[in-house]
């Protein structure tokens, strides 16, 4: 059975990228969050098997979002997606528990090697 | 990281090469055709501008380039060591000085417009003393990583291997255009973490922050784990071009681990794909390159103040697990404890003891500059500078010795022409040197000079009303004590360097405040030396334990001269003052209690005196009782109480309680 991802990014635009590289490679994409506390919710709701998540968002950044669902399930596996220079957050949310990071502008090998490592 | 750790060690190793651009200075001004000295200190400058540089100290960057440039012009015979040119390098490492200094402080940075404008006069004029020699290019080649593991590094793995682990080095190539390379370093980290001990990175785990290596790095880890787990967990991280795990070479012969690794460039084409061992192939081929071994650690003062306090704390639980196993047959055992425990204290104790070498360097390019300056002859000699003492009385003796060198090149030595007159050489002797005696350390500084005048110092001490008119001959040991009261100075003329009369006051009151004692020795119109005695330590002294008013209290074992019983009929009364007669000397009589605002001591039959030397004269303090002599850990009185007069701190006792130290200098008068 395809593996589930939940995608969150506060630009529909994003998601919408994201979506299209993510399904095209057999994964299923089960939610789309916009914003940290919407990811949280969604998490517990379908449990996926793995999220993307962007940092800067309205409500809920990405990092206290990443510790939130940390909690709920420390095993959760989390892709961090940050813009060029935000080095310090990258850490940050890998050290929350993020289990790779991506850099955007997404490149579409990237993504598919991100996902694949850490599902397996 | 935290960036203000890396800001102290550059201050320290800046300081280092300052020290060492002084010293070739001083050595090139003697011998100005040795051109090793010159390369040395090229070199030292062109260190000291990259780590300004690396550290964005931008003033200090460009002030060591323009020194930098005309050390250039000098090594390569471009422009003549003149006595202007040599003067104007030391004031550009005082300059330097300064510059660090405020840099490191985050003072505002005086502006260096001047200096550099001396600098640069130097280098747009040139005077050349021969033919240029083509300037050699060191080129270094950055395509090798070389794993070197120091000392402790390999202490570490050895017993790491023979608790069961496996020692590896773990070769990780990221793929070409990775981004954010260092965050990529920072998830193998991570992973690898989980399973093993990184015991060392290569590059610096700083250097792969700054992101300052190409594509690959080596850690040295022990794990627990295989090979081929290692290289599955950092394989299942993304953008890993290729991971290598090799054993580390068996290191048998005890031979310092030196093994060059190349790490050829190559691109994996699968990212997944183990390659082949090219580590392991080149792992045993011996860097032909001798690193020296570090003779120095640095460590931080606060560290070892902490080690100090805990050793501190467990002699204080040594000596009460001993009380509590008194009489009982266990005490063979607790001999161990003891024995064990002392030496971690000396062990301890010696991590603070540094070479007073330290202080001692400044004073040559000092004597030098003071020379030039009175236009006297003078040669400045130097021994025991690698006696050790410990680093706080290092930190605090340093403007004593600058006073006393000062006053003897001032008060001292005769200008030249007096000397010859005299029939002494021309050239005035200034002797500077150290020693250990017992558990003190002795710094004398002696001089080849006129001497004291003690018919000089006589006139002046009445004319202060120091002493009465009156007043026979002095002893030389009288002038001393009256060299070092307060507001007096024989200096016929004020100099801007010494003679205003508070020098040798201030130098006596540090040295008390050490724990130390001064002393005077001269043969008039020969010599004058000048005798600083202090002890090695201030963390843990022996102290005499009494009992006052029913407290206990640590008297400083070095004041106290004796202690004796004394009937009440022994008591005499001079001067509505309590005296008693001491082998023919009178000596004052108080009680402790009383000093310290207790209840004085009211009981019949023979008292307990201890006898104390206070500022030279001996004192008698009725107590209590005696309880014996210990070993204590000075702790220090903050807040409120720290300003009580006769108490220098207080100390925790075997049994629990705790003693207020007394400090005699402060008990009366």
């Amino acid at each position: 059975m395809a593996k589930t991802v939940l995608i969150t990014d506060d630009t529909a635009f994003m998601r919408m990228t994201l979506k299209n590289v993510i399904e095209k490679n057999g994964y299923n994409v089960v939610g789309e969050a916009g914003d940290g506390e919407e990811a949280v919710a969604l998490y517990r709701e379908l449990k996926p098997d793995m999220v993307t998540m962007d940092i800067t968002m309205p409500k809920m950044d990405g990092i206290t979002a990443i510790k939130e669902i940390m909690k709920i399930d420390p095993g959760a596996k989390i892709i961090v997606c940050s813009a060029m220079g935000q080095k310090p957050m990258v850490i940050e949310a890998l050290s929350a528990g993020a289990k790779d990071f991506l850099v955007k502008p997404f490149d579409a090998e990237r993504v598919v090697e991100s996902l694949r490592k850490i599902s397996s | 990281m935290d960036i203000s750790s890396f800001r102290e060690v550059f201050a320290a190793e800046a300081r280092d090469y300052l020290q060492s651009l002084n010293e070739d200075l001083l050595s090139f001004e003697r011998n100005p055709s040795d051109k090793d000295t010159v390369d040395d200190m090229f070199r030292a400058a062109h260190s000291l501008k990259g780590m300004a540089g690396t550290m964005g100290f931008d003033v200090l960057a460009e002030f060591t380039h323009e020194m930098e440039s005309v050390l250039d012009l000098l090594r390569n015979r471009e422009l003549e060591p003149t006595t202007e040119v040599i003067n104007a390098l030391f004031g550009a490492v005082d300059t330097l000085e300064i510059l660090l200094e405020q840099t490191i402080s985050d003072a505002p940075i005086t502006p260096v417009k001047e200096q550099i404008a001396v600098l640069e006069a130097l280098t747009k004029n040139p005077t050349p003393t021969a033919v240029v020699e083509p300037v050699q290019q060191e080129d270094e080649s950055a395509d090798s990583l070389v794993v070197q593991l120091d000392e402790f590094n390999r202490e570490t793995i050895k017993q790491g291997i023979s608790q069961g682990h496996s020692a590896f080095f773990v070769k990780v190539t990221l793929r070409p255009n990775t981004i954010l390379k260092s965050v990529r370093v920072y998830t193998v980290f991570q992973a690898i973490e989980q399973v093993a001990t990184v015991i060392q990175s290569n590059p610096s785990v700083l250097e792969l922050e700054e992101e300052k290596f190409d594509d690959s790095f080596i850690l040295t880890i022990l794990t627990k784990e295989s090979k081929d787990s290692i290289s599955q967990i950092v394989n299942s991280i993304s953008e890993i071009a290729s991971v290598d795990v090799s054993e580390l070479p068996s290191d048998d012969n005890q031979q310092p681990v030196q093994d060059e690794v190349s790490a050829s460039k190559e691109q994996a084409t699968a990212a997944t794909q183990t390659a082949p061992s090219p580590l392991r192939a080149n792992a045993l081929t011996p860097v032909v390159k001798q690193h020296r071994p570090e003779a120095l650690v640095r460590v931080e003062t606060e560290r070892l103040d902490k080690l100090i306090n805990l050793v501190g704390e467990l002699v204080t639980s040594r000596t009460q697990v001993i009380e509590m196993a008194k009489g009982d047959d266990k005490i063979g055992a607790l001999d161990q404890l003891d024995r064990v425990t002392t030496e971690l204290q000396y062990a301890a104790m010696s991590l603070r003891m540094v070479a007073i070498k330290q202080v001692f360097d400044r004073f040559p390019r000092m004597v030098r500059d003071l020379a030039q300056a009175s236009g006297k002859d003078i040669n400045l000699k130097i021994f025991g500078e690698m006696t050790e003492l410990d680093r706080s009385i290092v930190n605090q003796i340093g403007d004593p010795l600058v006073h006393l060198i000062r006053n003897s090149i001032d008060h001292g030595l005769e200008p030249s022409a007096d000397r010859v007159a005299k029939g002494k050489p021309k050239t005035g002797t200034i002797t500077l040197g150290a020693r250990h005696e017992g558990s003190h350390i002795l710094i004398e500084i002696s001089d080849d000079g006129q001497g004291i005048n003690l018919e000089r110092i006589r006139a002046k001490a009445i004319e202060r009303g120091l002493i009465g008119p009156q007043h026979g001959e002095l002893s030389v040991s009288e002038a001393g004590e009256l060299l070092f009261s307060p507001g007096f100075s024989t200096a016929q003329e004020v100099t801007d360097l010494s003679g205003r009369g508070v020098g040798l006051d201030a130098v006596r009151s540090v040295v008390h405040s050490l724990s130390g004692t001064i002393e005077i020795e001269s043969e008039p119109g020969q010599f004058m030396r000048t005798i600083i005695k202090l002890p090695l330590t201030l963390a843990i002294i022996k102290a005499l334990l009494v009992v006052a008013d029913g407290e206990t209290l640590a008297i400083p074992i070095q004041a106290v001269r004796e202690n004796i019983q004394v009937e009440r009929d022994q008591i005499k009364t001079v001067q509505q003052h309590d005296v008693i007669m001491l082998r023919d000397e009178v000596l004052p009589l108080y009680d402790l209690a009383e000093c310290l605002g207790f209840k004085p001591l009211k009981v019949d039959g023979p008292l307990p005196v201890i006898v104390v030397e206070i500022r030279g004269q001996k004192v008698g303090f009725v107590v209590e009782d005696l309880i014996g002599q210990q070993e204590i850990v000075i702790k220090s009185i903050k807040g409120t109480l720290s300003d009580i007069r006769g108490i220098a701190g207080a100390t925790v006792l075997g049994n629990g309680n705790i003693a207020l130290i007394i400090d005699n200098s402060t008990l009366i008068g």
